[in-house]
């Protein structure tokens, strides 16, 4: 069996303390397998964020371990932890993707500027092309529409190869059209390039365009789909409210 | 709405913090430097009530009177005169000249306030305040002042000595001193005569009347009868005079000390403003949500005027507070100067001064505050839904403002660059170019900070520091101008210090060809030396010629001037000249030497009569020579009367230099060491210093001015600092989220700390080069009114060097804390969405 792309053992996390301690996640252990698209669902306050915050390096556990392919997270002092993010970790936020005073271009070979790495230029010419982004490289994001800004943002997270990218509602403030445009692409990235992604969603349309979700409830893995298509979801989404 | 302000106080302590630091800095110094002049000003009212009591009326020479060597003295018929004069009850004739002082064979106050000696036989000005008043050769009474500054007591042996060689005096009587200036020391009329070196001459007659009540008549009556060059003065008169001239004096320190003052509060203003702008345009959206909510327009300039108001009335608190720190420090560093007794007091808080710190505070804030406040009301509650990055705006406004005031600012400080307007016109020139320049911040911030970026090469970290410093032309602008402010004035005033060093040392250098210049040890160089020290060294075989210079105040041709003085016999041998005209054989008597430009300027040639006023009456004088050394550098003397006739004319003024030359082939060093060891013992107050020595001291004493001028300057620059910090500060929050994404992306801390130290260093350094420019302009352009036209214009690179590696340092510096707090940020809650 080959090493999942990322795995939480026993995932536990816990924010305050004493009577107002909340648990977000309890003891969730989840594999994702490289190449796959996997998305989280789960209705508001269920540990979706907190989850892939943690599986993205962002966030440490409160209990258990996160791997990311072999390296396993837990433990990492920032520095380590700021240098996988950058170099093996790809983001798509809500919103708020861009730094408005870089280009799209500029904004697109960030992560590898930062790393002082240059970047492919093939392989920029190739998800660019793919995002249908080109015309749009020299504008800043103020001059560019929210799907279009997403799009850019797909494509920062590409650009540096990353191992694993994930995805916060990438789509969640876009309108229904720009938002299939975006989720098409991530699951093009998928099918072409073998791209492993992991997105937090509430939306069952959006969900649909995974190869396999995860429900979460109350922090804990309550269920799993493979294949899903949108009506699936809702009646699965259904039962478990029930 | 007030309560929403308060809490925003208190819920952006360091904002808020940092806001009261920038205006309690201007208001302290404000307040310091009243309080401070207060307090001396008061010790100078103790000083002069009881002055001159007991007496009616004083004779003096009619010069200005000062501790000083260089007033005449007049002879016994001036006495006689007075004596006659009916209504004249009891005369007590006097003198008094600077002295110099050794215990335990060591010379004392090189440095500081003079000695002075003075003749006392019980006259009513002077009270015992322990032992008995002076009497006989060999006896002494000194002040207060004396007793406390050199540690002395009743009993001890002091040696004293005006110029010639150290008698030894005992102490036997301490009198009620001024508590701070000169030290006095007394003898009877015919020691002090002896020790002045005055024989049959006085320097002061104490009169009393027999009716008060007819005193203006005694004293027309004596002004009618004195001959020219001595007046009766009324001595009440004169003591209310004499504690005016220091509170003139004192009212002078005031007005330096609050301009300076002044430019802190101005820079204080810039950066409260700045900051209260970039505040209220972060809270934009804020405030068109109240204004969503139904709060109106008055209600939303009102909550930000109780935050204005609440900020400036602690830093009222907190400037007072300051003030009273700095003018403790700086009486003490004043006491440590030679002010010791005017330190004793306690410190003088005038109601004004509490006044005038409120009133700064509340008004720094208020006029920083009122301008964003009203603007911000203007929000219409649509911009709650606009999002927060605006295209920048245009910046025609500057454009206008900046060339209004630039422009005819420029003509102005040009125009006094070739000296064609005077200082004050230079001055509000200036100040235009100041105001111009930092308008003119918001234009060149950003292509200047592309072009230092493009210089430095482009990381990616340096590329968006640039584009951070970049995307508000406005606020960095307005943060770099704060900075500009200081470091424009540090530069002129550098810029005009250099230049006058320069003017100092060109004479010594290229005009002086003796090698080494007797003069006094003590920090008044018209105590002098005697004048038979030239005769002594001029028998040294290496020594090839003598020049000994006087020195006297008055006038020609009705213009009062200084006058130095020439020993023909020797002037070429011991000075360089490029021009002579006349013959240096006819300096003799009552002629006079010329230099170029003063001949010029009053049209005169040798052989020409110019009517010359010693303080004893005008004279018909002759020019006997027009001259100009080799230096490319006028004297700012330029009148040059013989050595021998100022002499006769003034017997107790000493020599005050003897320049010594060599004979060929002489190490310098080694003769001053042993000149130095032939007069030690008949003339310990004569020092002998080499050329290179004097050029040394020329220069440390403009560095101390220089230091000065810093120190006074270090406060505006501490504020600009401080809104370099609050601005960066600002600017983290404002961009959390970027930042929060950043990081996510994977920048480290450490590139994120580098990050906002490079947009602080382009910031300081925008400002620096802004003040460094402006400065050396202004600086030349002043230079022009105080040197004359085609002074010679240096640029002080040296300075320049270090207040452009300093900035960089301080801006660095003024990173640390915004820099940590963007790289300490919590990366989930930056990047958190509602
Ligand atoms: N920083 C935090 N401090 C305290 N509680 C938190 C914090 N972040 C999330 N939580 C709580 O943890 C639970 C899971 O939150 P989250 O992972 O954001 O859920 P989801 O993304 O599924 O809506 C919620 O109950 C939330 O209130
Ligand atoms: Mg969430």
């Amino acid at each position: 069996m080959t090493t999942p792309a990322a795995r939480a053992v026993g995932a536990t996390k816990i924010y305050g303390e004493g009577d107002t301690a909340v648990t977000a996640l309890d003891d969730v252990t989840v594999e994702f397998a490289p190449g796959q698209f996997t998305a989280i669902m789960g209705p508001s306050g269920s540990g979706k964020s907190t989850l892939m915050h943690c599986l993205a390096a962002l966030d440490d556990l409160t209990a258990g371990s996160v791997f990311l392919g072999d390296t396993e997270l837990t433990g990492m002092g920032d520095r380590q932890l700021t240098e996988l993010r950058r170099d093996k970790i790809g983001f798509i936020f809500q919103s708020f993707n861009l730094i408005p005073t870089l280009t799209a271009r500029e904004n697109i070979t960030l992560p590898a500027a930062i790393a002082g790495r240059k970047t492919d230029a093939e392989w920029f010419d190739q998800v660019v092309e793919i995002l249908g982004i080109g015309d749009r490289l020299s504008h800043r994001p103020s001059e560019m529409s929210g799907g279009q800004q997403q799009r850019v943002a797909a494509a920062r997270a590409l650009a540096s190869r990353p191992e694993i990218i994930f995805g916060d509602e990438p789509s969640g403030n876009l309108d229904s059209k720009s938002g299939a445009e975006l989720l098409g692409f991530m699951r093009q990235a998928v099918d072409v390039f073998g791209q492993t992604i992991i997105m937090v969603t509430h939306d069952a349309t959006s969900a649909s365009y995974a190869d396999r979700i995860v429900f979460l409830a109350d922090g804990r893995i309550v269920d799993e789909m493979f294949d899903p298509t949108a009506e699936k979801v809702l009646d699965r989404i259904k039962t478990l409210e029930a | 709405m007030v309560r929403a302000a308060i809490r925003g106080i208190w819920e952006h302590k360091l904002r808020t913090l940092l806001l009261v630091l920038s205006i309690v800095a201007g208001v302290s110094f404000v307040a310091g430097s009243l309080i401070f002049t207060d307090t001396i000003g008061g010790s100078f009212d103790a000083l002069f009530e009881g002055a001159f009591e007991g007496i009616d009326i004083r004779i003096n020479p009619d010069v200005e009177q000062g501790f000083t060597n260089l007033q005449p003295a007049f002879d016994a018929n001036v006495l006689t005169i007075v004596e006659s004069t009916p209504g004249v009850v009891d005369t007590w004739p006097g003198v008094g000249g600077l002295v110099n002082l050794s215990i335990d064979g060591e010379v004392q106050s090189i440095q500081g306030p003079p000695n002075f000696a003075l003749s006392w036989e019980g006259d009513p000005t002077l009270t015992l305040a322990e032992g008995r008043g002076p009497q006989g050769p060999t006896e002494v009474a000194i002040d207060t002042t004396a007793r406390e500054r050199y540690d002395l007591a009743i009993g001890d042996t002091i040696g004293l000595a005006a110029t010639g060689a150290i008698s030894d005096y005992t102490v036997v009587g301490v009198l009620e001193g001024f508590g701070a200036g000169p030290a006095l020391f007394t003898f009877d009329l015919a020691t002090g005569t002896k020790v002045l070196g005055l024989d049959g001459l006085y320097t002061t007659i104490d009169v009393t009347v027999e009716d008060p009540t007819l005193l203006q008549e005694v004293l027309d009556d004596l002004t009618s009868r004195l001959p020219d060059g001595v007046l009766a003065v009324d001595a009440q008169a004169a003591a209310e005079e004499q504690a005016a001239q220091l509170k003139q004096a004192l009212g002078f320190i005031q007005t330096v000390l609050l301009v300076f003052a002044g430019i802190s509060v101005v820079v204080g203003v810039f950066v409260v403003y700045n900051a209260f702008r970039t505040v209220l345009g972060q809270r934009t959206r804020e405030l068109a949500l109240f204004r969503v909510l139904g709060a109106t327009k008055q209600q939303l300039v009102t909550s930000v005027i109780v935050e204005a108001l609440v900020i400036g009335l602690i830093s009222g608190v907190a400037g007072l507070i300051g003030g009273i720190l700095l003018a403790t420090a700086a009486r003490a560093a004043f006491s440590l100067f030679g002010g010791s007794g005017l330190a004793d007091g306690g410190l003088v808080l005038a109601p004004g001064t509490f006044v005038t710190a409120f009133g700064v505070g509340m008004a720094v804030t208020l006029v920083s505050a009122l301008l964003p406040a009203a603007r911000a009301s203007q929000v219409s509650p649509m911009a709650a839904l606009a999002t927060i990055d605006k295209p920048p705006r245009r910046l025609t406004k500057q454009l206008v403002v900046g060339s209004v005031l630039g422009v005819p600012g420029i003509v102005l400080v040009a125009l006094t660059g070739l000296d064609r307007v005077n200082l004050l016109t230079g001055g509000i020139g200036a100040l235009a170019i100041l105001i111009a320049t930092y308008v003119f911040g918001a234009i060149i911030g950003r292509p200047f900070v592309r072009t230092i970026a493009r210089f430095l090469g482009n990381t990616p970290v340096r590329k968006i520091a640039t584009d951070n410093a970049a995307r508000s032309p406005r606020r960095t602008g307005a943060t770099a101008g704060a900075l500009m402010f200081g470091v424009a004035f540090v530069v002129a005033v550098s810029v005009i210090v250099v230049i006058t060093q320069k003017t100092a040392t060109a004479v010594l250098e290229d005009a002086v060809s003796a090698e080494l210049t007797i003069q006094s040890a003590g920090a008044d160089p018209t105590a002098g030396v005697s004048p038979e020290i030239a005769s002594i060294v001029g028998e040294l075989d290496f020594v090839a010629a003598t020049q000994s210079s006087r020195f006297a105040q008055g006038s020609i041709n009705g213009e009062s001037t200084f006058f130095g003085s020439f020993e023909p016999e020797t002037v070429e041998q011991t000075y360089f000249f490029d021009e002579v005209q006349g013959d240096w054989s006819d300096l003799i008597g009552e002629t006079v030497a010329v230099q170029r430009a003063q001949a010029d300027e009053f049209g005169l040639a040798p052989g020409d009569p110019v009517t010359i006023d010693l303080g004893t009456g005008p004279e018909q004088w002759t020019v006997a020579v027009v001259w100009d050394y080799s230096s490319s550098v006028d004297d700012t003397q330029g009148f040059y009367l013989p050595t021998s006739t100022l002499a006769d004319r003034f017997p107790q003024g000493n020599v005050v230099s003897i320049g010594v030359k060599l004979t060929g082939g002489t190490d310098p060093d080694q003769a001053k060491a042993t000149i130095a060891e032939l007069i030690r013992t008949d003339y310990p107050f004569a020092n002998v210093t080499t050329q290179d020595e004097l050029l040394a001291d020329i220069q440390g004493q403009l560095l101390g001015l220089l230091a000065f001028v810093f120190v006074l300057l270090a406060m505006s620059i501490f504020i600009a600092l401080l809104g370099i910090v609050l601005i960066l500060l600002l600017s983290v929050f404002e961009r959390t989220r970027e930042l929060g994404l950043l990081r996510a992306i994977g920048s480290t801390r450490v590139q994120i700390r580098a990050m906002i130290r490079w947009e602080a260093v382009f910031v300081s350094i925008l400002g620096a080069l802004m003040g460094v420019v402006v400065g050396t302009f202004i600086g030349w352009g002043l230079s022009g009114s105080i040197f004359g036209a085609g002074f010679s214009f240096v640029i002080p690179w040296t300075w320049i060097g270090l207040g452009l590696i300093a900035s960089i340092v301080a801006g660095v510096l003024a990173a640390i804390l915004p820099a940590r707090r963007a790289a300490n940020l919590n990366i989930l809650e930056a990047i958190a969405y509602e």
